[in-house]
């Protein structure tokens, strides 16, 4: 028989006989004692089944320790201990207590007794009269918050549903389990600290906080089904519940995105939310949001990423405003139930960004199609009639250079910066920069400062230029003509483009003088007046493009290392007119070729049956196997040019410069040392008569 | 490209015949206009190197004779046979000088004189030299005969011929080459007869090496000759105009590089 028996026997004996007083004052003895000597089945037996229930119950031997060293909870032998009285009403009695430990100022204690077969102790309060601190009450919480501290610590769910309320339960705990998530490192491990403790409680509802460092935590709990619960700490930055909360509902539209399912998202976030933001993504932003996720670490992020403040969280008429912090940027939320309500990233709101957003993606989309009037149509003033002005061919090359990268590109979250103020933004990436403004409630692009090393530039400056560089481009590469005829000024036109036909493109060595693989260079632009020059350089290698005005940007000359297009291609289209012309017997094409020279002393002086017969015996020179040779072209003055039949045969023609292109002043043949000017031979046949 | 061989030979051709035309036809009407000349003439007309060589000195045969082959002989023949008789009206034969064994006899013609050297040998007066514009016969001849061998044979288109007129070097590099033969049979290549004509200079003689040249104000042609075993062969022609020339040679040599292949 255990001494609590005995002693509940011996009440029960004085109470039977009417000493109540006594009897109670026995019963709490034996509890006080139970409880001095850590004896939990003592302690039981002396208390009620509310007392049981709401304390004892869930407390185990290294809990009643900790319980023991609180204020009122453990008497120490030495203390000094004086029955102030006792009443007794009906089935409840009260003893009063005055306990002084050391020369401490006499604590009163009131020990609340209600008779359950036998009198036992219901509840201790310490100081009725001041902080009226009820041990049950304060005992209950304690034990609640260390078994939820301990459930967090373990990842035991079973005894955090049991340490939480309905609310924490359900809103928290349930839905932390099912996504088995990892829980924000923060105030919520921290063991609360018992003796540090400041604990206010009432029936239903009681806190207790207590300072780490300057941060003060308060553990919030109520009384749910007789028994106390956790049901939110409060930390620096505001309801562990509503960040949590607030931080799940974000996850689910993070994981949603990630999982490209489109009627998670919808859950996730609130009916207005998606109206005002999501529905605005375009479609390429699901694919490039899921990317940008797979980039980022692979799969949708568990729990708080590194490298974020600890969550501010505030609860208002809207739902739960929760801030976050990381590095410069700012990210605030607003969490309406369950679901996302609002995403505000440095202060504007993500339905904004998902317009510009759109705007952006929608304008790398149409470069890369190539698309100018989708281009112009997305862009305002100057930038728009630049888009406009654009060739269909420059463009399909601006279609395929962009079409290798990702438009993604253009995000502005691609270590760049945005600014947004009112109707206005600006996009930076290194010193690229792009304005937009909002036009009739749109996002539209106004203008671009795009970085060259000569100096940054104005996109809607640049694209007029770069022009006919592009046409060049494609025109060079698809050998078609009429397209550089196009965008070429008079001169180079008369020069060369007049001159040829697709398939002499080649031959001409246009292609050599013209720099290929226009993605690969670094451009640099000069305008000066109605001039301008783009230098162009890749791989050591560099050219520069010379353009006029005239009412239009037009191409005049291009170098590539030092050779003039003009000029190179101008004598090699020559050289192969007046060769074809011999070969095909064309007089009429000869005297076309020849210079003013040529022509008057030598073939309008040959009769016209030797004329006929020279060309017509042309049939030596097989021009179909030849290939261009070594071109001489001074800035002023003859040219030559060089066709290389075999390696000892090859033909120069000499060229005179008249009415801005060159012609055919003498052929000279080369039979490895031997040559032979037909312009000299033709000149001294004609003199000695041979008509 | 035959274009430029054809025009090329033409030329050449035409040079060719000019200077035979120079160096014959005047030949021809001087000597039978004079009546001292009547036997060379006669010897001539006959076609008979025997009567020839009895008409002229044995050094005039040795030097000049021997250098015109038979056929070159009967041309003559032929050529005064086609046109005997008296002296044009106004040409005029002069009165011989004499001074003893040697005699010459000046021809004036519209085409500028003539001397006629004769030297008494074998008890009879004989040619011995035909001078003319600062031609000698005696020492011009054999150079001259070699060019319009050359020459002829080109105008008839005779590949052999014209070898066998050239230096080994030019008959080898050219005149040996496949591909000639069309461009020397055509029909302009023998229109040599209308040939300008260029007056000749004194033939250059440096050893084995010879050249004659034709010209008047604007135009040239050289032949360069080259002894070899001790006839005159042509080595290369220069022809120029207005200050350009071009070597029949090199032109040539490219011209057969440049023809095209018989594939």
């Amino acid at each position: 028989v255990s001494r609590a028996a005995a002693v509940l026997a011996a009440a029960a004996a004085l109470a039977s006989a009417g000493c109540a007083p006594l009897a109670a004052q026995l019963s709490a003895l034996g509890f006080a004692q139970s409880l001095g000597e850590a004896d939990l089945e003592g302690v039981r037996a002396h208390s009620t089944a509310r007392l049981n229930r709401e304390l004892w119950d869930d407390v185990d031997a290294a809990l009643v320790n900790r319980l023991r060293r609180h204020k009122g909870m453990g008497t120490p032998p030495e203390s000094n201990v004086r029955l102030l009285g006792t009443t007794v009403d009906g089935p409840c009695a009260e003893i009063g207590l005055s306990v002084e430990v050391g020369g401490a100022a006499p604590m009163v204690l009131r020990v609340g007794m209600a008779y359950e077969d036998g009198w036992r102790v219901d509840d201790i309060v310490v100081n009725p009269q001041a902080e009226r601190l009820s041990l049950r009450a304060l005992g209950g919480c304690i034990v609640a918050a260390v078994r939820f501290s301990e459930g967090l610590q373990n990842r035991d769910f079973d005894a955090l549903r049991r340490a939480s309320s309905a609310d924490l339960r359900t809103r928290v705990v349930e839905e932390v389990a099912a996504l088995d998530w990892r829980w924000p490192d923060g105030p919520a491990r921290a063991a609360p600290d018992v003796a540090q403790q400041g604990f206010t409680g009432g029936e239903d509802a009681a806190c207790f906080s207590w300072r780490v460092g300057n941060d003060v935590f308060t553990y919030r709990l109520v009384r749910e089904d007789g028994r106390w619960r956790m049901d939110d700490v409060d930390g620096p930055g505001g309801s562990l519940k509503l960040t949590i909360v607030a931080a799940l509902a974000a996850w689910r539209v993070v994981d949603a995105v990630a999982k490209g399912d489109r009627e998670a998202l919808r859950e996730a976030v609130t009916p207005g939310f998606h109206e005002r933001a999501i529905s605005k993504l375009p479609e390429e932003a699901w694919s490039l949001a899921r990317a940008a996720f797979e980039a980022g670490g692979g799969g949708p992020m568990r729990g708080f990423g590194a490298g974020a403040s600890w969550p501010a969280v505030r609860e208002s008429e809207r739902g739960i405003e929760i801030a976050v912090d990381f590095g410069p940027h700012r990210l605030e939320a607003v969490v309406a139930g369950r679901r996302v309500d609002e995403v505000r990233f440095d202060g504007v709101s993500v339905a904004e960004h998902a317009e510009i957003f759109a705007l952006l993606l929608a304008y790398a989309q149409a470069a890369g199609r190539g698309d100018r009037e989708a281009l112009a149509r997305l862009s305002t003033g100057a930038l728009a009639a630049a888009w406009t002005g654009m060739h269909p061919e420059g463009m399909a090359l601006v279609s395929r250079l962009l079409g290798a990268r990702r438009p993604a590109s253009l995000e502005p979250a691609a270590g760049g910066d945005f600014r947004l103020d009112g109707d206005a933004a600006v996009l930076t990436a290194g010193a690229f920069e792009a304005r937009l403004e909002r036009v009739d409630g749109r996002w539209r692009v106004a203008g671009a400062t795009v970085p060259l090393p000569g100096g940054a530039m104005e996109l809607a400056e640049l694209l007029p230029l770069a022009d006919p560089l592009l046409v060049l481009f494609a025109g060079v590469e698809s050998r078609r003509v009429a397209l550089l005829r196009e965008v070429s000024t008079p001169a180079l036109n008369a020069m060369v483009w007049n001159l040829v036909e697709d398939e002499m493109l080649d031959r001409a060595g246009v292609r050599e003088a013209t720099p290929a693989a226009p993605a690969a260079f670094t451009y640099a632009v000069r305008v000066d007046g109605n001039a301008a020059e783009i230098r162009v350089e890749a791989d050591g290698r560099s050219g520069r493009v010379r353009l006029l005005r005239d009412g239009r940007w037009r191409l005049d000359d291009a170098e590539w290392e030092g050779t003039s297009l003009r000029r190179a291609a101008g004598a090699a289209v020559a050289g192969w007119r007046f060769g074809q012309a011999l070969q095909r017997g064309d007089l009429a094409a000869l005297r076309a070729e020849a210079s003013t020279r040529l022509r008057e002393d030598v073939i309008d002086k040959v009769s016209v049956e030797n004329r006929k017969a020279a060309v017509g015996g042309a049939d030596g020179i097989d021009l179909d196997g030849a290939r261009l040779g070594r071109l001489d072209f001074p800035e002023s003055g003859p040219a030559t040019a060089e066709i290389l039949l075999s390696r000892d045969r090859r033909i120069v023609f000499h060229f005179a410069l008249e009415k801005g292109r060159y012609h055919a002043d003498d052929v000279v043949l080369h039979a490895g040392p031997d040559s032979l000017s037909l312009r000299r031979a033709l000149k001294v046949g004609v003199a000695f008569g041979g008509r | 490209m035959n274009v430029r061989p054809r025009t090329a030979l033409l030329t050449a051709a035409t040079v060719a015949v000019a200077a035979a035309g120079v160096a014959f036809h005047e030949l021809r009407d001087t000597v039978s206009l004079h009546l001292r000349l009547k036997a060379v003439v006669d010897a001539l007309r006959t076609g008979r190197r025997d009567a020839v060589r009895d008409a002229v000195t044995a050094d005039f045969d040795r030097r000049l004779l021997a250098a015109l082959d038979d056929r070159l002989l009967a041309d003559v023949a032929r050529a005064l046979e086609a046109r005997p008789g008296a002296p044009a009206a106004e040409a005029a034969i002069g009165e011989p000088t004499v001074a003893g064994d040697v005699s010459t006899l000046l021809f004036t013609s519209p085409r500028g004189g003539l001397a006629f050297d004769f030297r008494r040998e074998r008890g009879e007066w004989r040619l011995s030299d035909i001078r003319f514009a600062g031609l000698e016969a005696r020492r011009d001849g054999p150079v001259a005969l070699a060019v319009f061998a050359w020459a002829r044979a080109l105008g008839e288109g005779d590949l052999a011929g014209v070898r066998d007129a050239s230096s080994a070097a030019f008959a080898r590099e050219v005149w040996s080459k496949p591909g000639l033969e069309p461009c020397l049979q055509r029909p302009e290549a023998r229109r040599a007869s209308e040939a300008p004509r260029l007056e000749p200079r004194p033939v250059r003689l440096e050893g084995n090496a010879a050249a004659l040249r034709l010209e008047d104000a604007t135009r040239w042609l050289e032949f360069r000759c080259v002894r070899e075993d001790g006839a005159w062969k042509v080595d290369d022609v220069t022809i120029a105009a207005d200050g350009e020339a071009i070597g029949l040679r090199e032109t040539l040599r490219v011209l057969l590089a440049f023809r095209k292949e018989d594939k």
